[in-house]
Formats: structure tokens, sequence, C-alpha cells
């Protein structure tokens, strides 16, 4: 590195796997953020929804909520296939990882085999997100090793078979699971089990029904 | 279900999903998808009961179907997909969305394009709809007679849409309980008991349909029902001689023919019999006779 000229070794280049939603369907979403010169602003480009285009406001908060520091740069953000719509507040979490990976303040190779889901709060909180059980069946259909996803949706992304799964209740705590300073809460998969009793039952009927 | 309001047609509806099968994993993962999605699967591993869904007679067509501009949210009939989608009141729902159900029922899917795109929702649901007899809403009761002008039936009964009332089984008059029903202490059958009879029923179509990839016979393509039927004789001449008199449609016909199946694996039949045939096509009498039948107007 230390022969390439100065403004080459500047480039910070982040990249981190997304799902988004459409349907029922989850779809893998590639996320790339870049940190250039340029004045402190946060560009999407690659078709984001509306729900995705309001990431832009609320990442920076949640990082540095984080306790992390949000570059004073020019960030690129881009959402690969640029020909799929994405939508839903999901992404919040691999845009915010990204641009954490792009600034090198988690580890690039951490991330790597992993999709990440989750809607962020300005404080850095993960929060409650729809779809999640959609984001665990096509991250283990693309082959990734596992999720993480918000504490709250961490039961259901467990029902998938041979995906890992971390529930993770902020920002500060994917950061801290990818530099190795925080232990998931371990989640297992439940049962599909009867229900205990159900509230209603048929033997409140009473006399026959009959035919028209 | 057809019945006065307090018979209770609603509370025979919310005890369906009761006697139904448990959900399998496959059947579970699906739902539980439909609901995360929704937002409504509320921190829960997987959906344990099948749903029971009950919208307003208010709920819009995009309500019922799915839809909407900035996300395409599933729709009542996918929430309810592997339960029950119950319509009480169907001659009060909106037109437009009670007919925009025939998709969904024949297909077990409903597809939702807007200007953002196009996408498909799984809704393999059971439809049950209540609905009073008449405007008044009371039956051929000899204490409350019907007061309803024959203009104001024949509006009502305009309501319910033709083509949405052949896809219905099980027609159903629920009457008034009697005295000796309301004080008596007589205990109804319980619903495991009566699950443990469908699953069982259930079971039999699963190994009979194993190759054709259906699990029970409310799935099974038409040209297949007329060949695994296995009619009795006489049990074809009867369901030969309703065609006729009942004026059943082809789809009738298949429809009927699955009931009977039905009826026939309840009673741990291998054939159909004259008596299964006879009970699906009771089922099936056409709606509005009653009146008649029952001397008023």
């Amino acid at each position: 590195m230390s022969d390439l000229p100065a403004i080459v070794r500047r480039l910070m280049y982040g990249r981190v796997v997304g799902v988004t939603v459409l349907g029922v369907g989850g779809h893998p979403i590639t996320v790339e953020a870049f940190v250039g010169r340029g004045l402190p602003t946060i560009v999407m480009t690659g078709l984001p929804g509306a729900a995705v285009q309001d990431a832009r406001d609320r990442i920076r908060p949640a990082v540095e909520h984080a306790g992390f520091e949000w570059p004073l740069r020019r960030v690129v953000v881009n959402l690969a296939p640029g020909n799929l719509r994405k939508e839903g507040a999901g992404l919040d979490l691999p845009v915010a990882v990204a641009v954490l990976v792009a600034t090198a303040q988690v580890p690039g190779q951490a991330v790597e085999g992993w999709a990440f889901a989750g809607e962020l709060s300005l404080k850095g909180e993960l929060l409650p997100t729809s779809g999640i059980l959609s984001v665990a069946i096509a991250a283990a259909q693309a082959g990734l090793e596992g999720v993480v996803v918000p504490g709250a949706n961490a039961l259901e992304a467990a029902q998938i078979d041979g995906l890992r799964v971390v529930g993770a209740a902020s920002l500060a705590d994917v950061a801290g699971h990818l530099r190795g300073t925080w232990t998931p809460p371990p989640s297992s998969p439940s049962e599909v089990r009867e229900p205990p009793s159900a509230a209603v039952d048929l033997s409140d009927v009473r006399g026959p029904a009959t035919t028209c | 279900m057809v019945g006065s309001p307090g018979a209770g047609k609603t509370m025979l509806a919310r005890r369906l999903p009761t006697i139904l099968p448990a959900l399998s994993r496959e059947e579970a993962l699906e739902a539980s998808q439909l609901h995360s999605v929704a937002g409504l699967l509320n921190g829960e591993g997987l959906l344990r009961r099948r749903p029971f869904r009950a919208p307003h007679h208010t709920v819009s067509t995009t309500g019922l179907l799915g839809g909407g501009s900035a996300v395409l949210r599933p729709g009542e009939v996918s929430l309810a997909t592997h339960g029950v989608l119950f319509l009480d009141e169907l001659t009060e729902f909106r037109r437009d969305a009670v007919e925009a159900l025939r998709q969904p029922l024949e297909d077990g899917r409903v597809v939702v394009t807007r200007s953002s795109g196009s996408v498909e929702f799984p809704a393999r649901f059971m439809l049950v709809a209540a609905t009073n007899p008449w405007p008044c809403g009371f039956d051929g009761d000899l204490l409350r007679p019907c007061r309803c002008h024959e203009h104001q039936v024949l509006r009502y009964r305009q309501r319910l849409s033709g083509p949405l009332l052949d896809r219905v089984d099980l027609r159903l008059r629920v009457p008034r309980l009697t005295k000796e029903e309301l004080l008596g202490s007589d205990v109804g059958e319980a619903s495991t008991a009566v699950r443990a009879r469908v699953q069982e029923a259930r079971e039999r179509q699963r190994v009979r349909y194993a190759r054709f990839g259906v699990r029970c016979n409310a799935q099974l393509p038409g040209p297949l029902v007329r060949r695994h039927a296995r009619l009795e004789s006489r049990a074809e001449q009867l369901l030969g001689r309703a065609v006729e008199t009942m004026a059943l449609t082809g789809r009738g016909f298949d429809r009927t023919l699955r009931v009977a199946r039905s009826a026939a694996d309840l009673a741990g039949s291998d054939a159909v019999a004259v008596e299964h045939v006879a009970e699906a096509l009771s089922y099936r009498s056409a709606f509005g006779q009653e009146r008649e039948a029952a001397g008023v107007g």
C-alpha cells in the first residue's frame, strides 16, 4: 500500500449483504458504501424505495449514538442489483454496517457470509422489523452462514435450519459482535407445538345445524 | 351459514379452526412468513394455531386481497392462509371486494399488480360466510314473522354473488335454539374428538394423493377428482339425476364430488356410497328456497 499514491490510499469502501422483501419473498442485496472527498452528505443509488431513502437521515444519528464516528465526507451507498426495487426499513442495518466497514470501524472480513436486516432508531436501537422470516429463508437459500437481526425478531429467524442467528438490541451490539467484544444471547428454534388449550371449544355448541 | 342474529353463526365459525388438523411445519412456515411480512408475528417464532381472520364488512378490496401504495402488503385472504377467513354479514361487504375473492378461491394465490410492480401472495384459506336470511334478520320463525317486502328481500338476495355462492360447498341453516336446547345440560362433542376424526380422514387423503403432490380433496384438480372418487353405482345414479334436477354446473359437479369424497373419508369408507353423495347434495341445495319452505311471504 505504501507505494501507492496518497489519493488511492484514502479510498474507503465497505460491502455488506442485506435482504429486501418484495411481496413475501426475500432477495439478497449487496450494499456497498464508499466514503470519498466532497461535502458531508449521503447519497443512495440502486432503486431505493421510499422507506429505504429514509435511511439516509436515520443512519448518521444511529451511528453516532452507537459510539462511532460519522465520516464528514461524501458517502455513496449503492444497492445492487440495480434493476431490483428495494423496499423496507430492514436495509437500515446493512447500510450502517457498510459505512462502518468503509471507515474501518469494524473489520470487513467479519461481515463476510452474513446477511444483515433491521430498522434503526435515531438512538441506534434495532427496532422490530417485518419480514425477518423471509429474510432468513432468503439468506439460507443464498447459502449464507447466518443473519444478524433485531433481537425482537430473532425467534422467527431461528426457525430456519442450518442458519446461525444473531439477535441484537442495537447497532452498538452488532458492531461489538463484529469486533468480537460482544457475545449474542443464544436463540434456539421453537417447536411447532399443539396449542396448550384453545379458548373456544366445539363442546359449547348446542343443537343441530341443518342444511338449507 | 344462514340464520337469525344471535343463532350462533359467529360462534360456530370461531370453533372451526379447533377441529382442523394441527399445522404442518411447511404450512406453519408459510403462514408465519405472511404474518412476518405484515408485521403481525409479534415476536413469536412460528404460528402454532391456524389463523382465523374476521375482517369487518367495511374492508376495502385492497385490505382483503393485499396491495397498498408504497409497500405491497398481504391482505386478509393471505393472512388467513392455512386457516379460516370468516366474512360475517356477507351481504354488507362491498360487492367488488367479494367478487375479487374468486381468484384466490380458485387458485390458492393472489397476484397484486401496482405501478410499483407485481407480487404474488399465497392465499389458500377456507372461506366461511354468514348472513341473515332476510333484511329484518328473522328466519321463518312463528314467533317473529318476517315483515320484509318481497322487493326488499330480492334486493338483499341480489347482493349475494351467484358466482361466489357457486363456490360454497357447504350451505348451512343455523336455526334459533329451542327452550330445551338452551336450558338443557347436554355438552356437545369436544373439539379434540372431532379433530381426531378429521385428522384420520386427512391422513387417508394424504396417502391416496401422495403421488399428485396434493394433500386433501379440496386441492385435487377436477379430472383427478372424477377418476379417484370411486362412486358406487347407486351413488352415480343419484349424482346423475342431481345434475339434471339441480342444474349442477361442471364446477358444481366436481365440488359435490369432493364433498362426497370427504364424507366417505370421514366415514372411513373406500368407496363413495349413495349416502355420501346425498349428504354432499344436501349441503349444496340452493340458498333462497327456505323462505317458500317456511311458508312465509
